[in-house]
């Protein structure tokens, strides 16, 4: 497997940009199209802003400048868009963001790309009442199993407050799906 | 000696399977009450067929069909209509009197000032008035042809209100 610095060196030449583009979309479609869809919940959607992503990241590869991994920096990138393509909606609906959010976990019932039973659709409306950080956190662990320490390096907080972050969101959803 | 042997035993020999911690609370998790849904994992999205095989060429063809920065024509739509307007206007004051010269007295023919004063009724009086004294007195000659004069008199004058003037 290419190394990760190879790979950087390869996407900010010329010569090689569009080869290596290529496998890093390869190495990461699926791992940040499942991230985009937890955030962003329609199939279509997340189609949307993972493209957006990938355009992004081509457009600005000589900007990385290697501070954190490759990886987390396209997940921030993933991230940001998500979250404009969410605020971008409700300005279009003139509702708020929570309001667009609450909508699309609406839209899930009727969704066709969603299979979910009565119970993991409820499991989507109690991730719907955490903060939105929360939110992100209880995903990229629970769903994308992510460790913390990635995450910790895509979120740019600490370890500690990750681990506590996610611990209170196990709380919040095992008393959501109790009560409800 | 044993002492000695203590001293050098750093580690406790004790070792834990790779990635323990990590999983460590999704097993706890899953044994609170919901196993059904929390030890799968599993959201309910699912993807469309294929779709991870031709999402690579979606997003080449949008960067190969989009600029790196966006080009700007400087004839949109909106900027011929205001260059449009912009132009009417100022053909339609150029064509408006608003631009034209105020007439200077040397401009005026003789029969346009003669029109003015029998339009407007200004008496002898009011032309007297605008002159001064001195004018009147010194300055005001008349250079006028005889025949002329002659041929005038004989044309506007009443005879008898000379005879009395």
């Amino acid at each position: 497997m290419i190394k990760e610095a190879e790979l950087v060196e390869q996407l900010k030449s010329e010569q090689h940009k569009d080869k290596a583009f290529g496998t890093l979309m390869s190495l990461y479609k699926e791992r940040l199209y499942w991230h985009i869809r937890h955030i962003v919940k329609s199939h279509d959607d997340t189609d949307d802003v993972l493209q957006n992503t990938f355009i992004k990241v081509y457009r600005n590869i000589n900007h990385f400048k290697g501070d954190s991994k490759l990886f987390s920096w396209m997940y921030r990138i993933a991230t940001n868009e998500s979250i404009t393509f969410i605020n971008k909606r409700a300005k279009q609906l003139q509702v708020s963001s929570e309001e667009v959010k609450k909508l699309a976990i609406t839209n899930l019932s009727a969704d066709v790309y969603f299979e979910g039973k009565t119970i993991q659709l409820k499991l989507q409306k109690a991730i719907a009442t955490l903060p939105e950080k929360q939110q992100l956190i209880f995903n990229m662990k629970y769903f994308q199993d992510l460790k913390y320490k990635e995450i910790s390096e895509i979120l740019e907080i600490t370890e500690g407050g990750l681990k506590a972050s996610y611990h209170i969101a196990v709380k919040k959803i095992e008393a959501y799906l109790t009560n409800n | 000696m044993k002492n000695k042997k203590l001293h050098h035993i750093k580690s406790t020999g004790f070792k834990i399977p790779e990635d323990y911690f990590e999983s460590l609370e999704s097993k706890v998790f899953s044994k609170t009450g919901q196993p059904s849904i929390l030890s799968g994992h599993d959201s309910g999205f699912t993807v469309p067929k294929q779709y991870f095989e031709t999402i690579e060429q979606a997003v080449i063809s949008r960067i190969e069909d989009k600029p790196a920065t966006k080009v700007r024509s400087l004839f949109t739509k909106k900027a011929v209509f205001y260059a449009s307007s912009i132009a009417a206007t100022i053909i339609l004051l150029l064509n408006l009197s608003i631009f034209d010269k105020t007439p200077t007295f040397d401009t005026l023919t003789t029969e346009t000032v003669e029109d003015y004063l029998i339009d407007e009724n200004v008496s002898s009086y009011e032309i007297a008035s605008l002159l001064l004294e001195e004018e009147l007195e010194t300055g005001m000659t008349l250079n006028v042809d005889d025949d002329a004069l002659e041929a005038y008199l004989l044309e506007h004058a009443d005879i008898e209100t000379l005879m009395i003037e």
